[in-house]
């Protein structure tokens, strides 16, 4: 090396070979080997008796055998990183356990993919159950250092946290992974009633707001907002017209509340100026309420994008719309591009796909076989439902997506 | 955009003082040269103290691959006057299928490719092999990681422990 240097500071000007040098201190080769499987190969413009050369090279490999047992272990710790973000959490946490410079990354694990499990409660009720739709893997995870694990309900889930009740009264928010939790003071209300719920960020943030929106009547609506600074939830109440809400949660995005209602309008409520503005946009598939045919209709948000889902009866074309805003029309897509959509009645969630086969696909929160062992699912492009059974989609009774976070 | 005779030819030199005179369109694909060239045009040799002979022939084969499929598009382009998406999507194909053949190697030469990459500052060869390796950890357990990648578990039994109780849910062998 110490020669090589020298001929360095022959070829090149003053400030370039002082960069290059201190890249050399952090990466000097750490094993030189030859692959004879390998044909050297035969460039047009290359000069240099490589024949010769070989010899030369299985000399140093000798040499070098003893120094070429850590390669792997001696990566610099920046492309270490740089592995965790093609990983899921699981292959990332297992991999900071493979030896001490590897371990260095656990601070990182942050970085590891995180796309969502579906959660929900086993019958032994001790813990929890996570299914990895992606690779089919489950994890259970222990609930008893909870002590009521069992009897909680979940509503609605954000960046790795669970929104959940207890008695249908009072509201908690759980990280189950971190086993991190964080009690809310008790709503006045029984929240068996017409509630939906949503958060605006992660609990982890201090400015984190939790929304419990009541509909009250057809021609009131309360919304009931808490933070970490307050001790008690803030109500206002607000009149509802025309006020049928679509049985999923609203969806917090640019600062506001969005509640979609049946005839296609969105309920906009603003946390900081505490207003709620009506958006008129027709809507993309009429639902007539109370009538026979049955609509499922999920709600979303995707980088930014408002989205939602409609499904009639079990085996039909799921339709996806997005909402134009400046136009506030919403707009049919037929393809969702890089972008894996878990759809859920509490929480829906559109993130960019983890693998290729997932692109361009939907997973429902229920299983398709009776093992429980894959979701069921369907392909966009080609309007093909996963299922074994025809209609049947086994869906537990308190499930939701929610994405793995440490 | 034919290839002009008398492009610039650059002398890459290994750790092992192998050279390998290549054109100053490949060598560019190295993010780190490109930067040497820009700040001095002049230069014709570079020698790259961290490369051995070996991984530094793969490492231009990889980038005369993506600078001729690179080339072939753009004349295609220039051609028709707008690249037909069939043809583009199978070029790509191809490419792709060209790396996945190219990634075929131990996991002594994936590390010494992952570190020239980053050194000389190949992006996409620096993806493809990150992938690679990360393809080779997937679903896989710490013991299993150890064996592929020859490394040594140097963690005490009781490090060991500390970290899996953590989050022994990530440890429990799943079906």
């Amino acid at each position: 090396m110490q020669d090589q240097t020298v001929r360095l500071s022959l070829s090149l000007k003053k400030p370039i070979r002082t960069d290059w040098i201190c890249k050399l201190c952090w990466l000097m080769p750490t094993k030189v080997s030859w692959k004879s499987k390998r044909e050297t190969l035969s460039f047009t413009h290359s000069i240099g008796s490589e024949q010769s050369d070989r010899t030369h090279v299985h000399e140093k490999e000798e040499k070098h055998n003893i120094d070429i047992s850590r390669p792997w272990a001696d990566l610099p710790i920046e492309l270490v990183q740089l592995l965790l973000s093609r990983l899921n959490l699981v292959d990332c946490l297992r991999l900071s356990s493979i030896c001490k410079a590897w371990n260095s990354v656990s601070s990182h694990i942050q970085d590891a993919m995180a796309y969502p499990w579906l959660m929900y409660s086993t019958n032994d009720s001790c813990s929890w159950r996570l299914f990895d739709p992606v690779y089919g893997k489950e994890y259970f995870i222990d609930n008893t250092w909870l002590g009521f694990g069992k009897n909680l309900t979940f509503h609605y889930s954000k960046d790795g946290w669970v929104l959940a009740s207890k008695e249908n009264k009072y509201l908690f928010l759980i990280n189950h992974l971190t086993r991190e939790f964080i009690s809310l003071p008790a709503l006045d209300f029984d929240i068996r009633r017409s509630t939906a719920m949503s958060l605006s960020s992660s609990p982890a943030n201090s400015d984190c707001i939790v929304f419990v929106v009541f509909f009250n009547n057809l021609h009131v609506l309360e919304i009931s907002t808490w933070s970490r600074s307050q001790d008690e939830w803030n109500k206002l109440s607000f009149n509802n017209e025309l006020g049928y809400y679509v049985p999923c949660n609203p969806v917090f995005t640019w600062g506001e509340l969005y509640c979609y209602k049946v005839n296609g309008e969105l309920s906009v409520y603003n946390p900081t100026k505490k207003t709620l503005q009506t958006l008129e946009i027709k809507a993309p598939i009429e639902i007539v309420v109370g009538s026979d045919r049955i609509i499922q209709c999920h709600f979303m948000e995707s980088r930014g994008d408002l989205i939602t889902v409609f499904r009639e009866h079990a085996k039909d074309r799921l339709r996806i719309f997005k909402l134009d805003r400046p136009q506030l029309v919403w707009r049919e897509v037929f393809g969702v591009e890089d972008v894996t959509i878990f759809l859920n009645n509490k929480t829906s969630l559109a993130v960019s796909c983890p693998e290729k086969r997932c692109r361009d696909l939907i997973y429902f929160s229920g299983f398709a076989d009776e093992h429980l062992k894959s979701n069921a699912s369907y392909t966009v492009e080609t309007n093909e439902y996963y299922l074994e059974d025809c209609y049947h989609i086994r869906e537990p009774m308190n499930c939701i997506w929610v994405e793995p976070r440490i | 955009m034919a290839r002009s005779s008398t492009e610039n030819m650059i002398t890459l030199m290994s750790s092992d003082g192998e050279e390998f005179m290549v054109t100053e369109k490949v060598a560019r694909e190295c993010t780190t040269i490109r930067n040497m060239l820009e700040d001095d045009c002049v230069i014709t040799n570079i020698p790259l103290p961290n490369v051995t002979s070996d991984i530094l022939s793969m490492v231009i084969e990889y980038c005369m691959e993506h600078v001729a499929a690179a080339e072939k598009a753009a004349a295609e382009t220039a051609e028709k006057g707008s690249s037909s998406a069939p043809a583009a999507a199978k070029a790509n194909k191809d490419l792709e299928e060209w790396d996945k053949a190219f990634m075929n190697v131990d996991v002594y030469t994936l590390c010494d490719l992952i570190l020239a990459a980053n050194y000389l500052n190949v992006s996409g060869l620096l993806d493809l092999t990150i992938q690679t390796a990360a393809n080779l950890i997937k679903g896989k357990s710490p013991e299993q990681i150890r064996k592929t990648f020859h490394i040594q578990n140097d963690l005490s039994l009781e490090e060991e422990e500390k970290i899996r109780s953590q989050t022994p849910w990530a440890f429990e062998k799943s079906e």
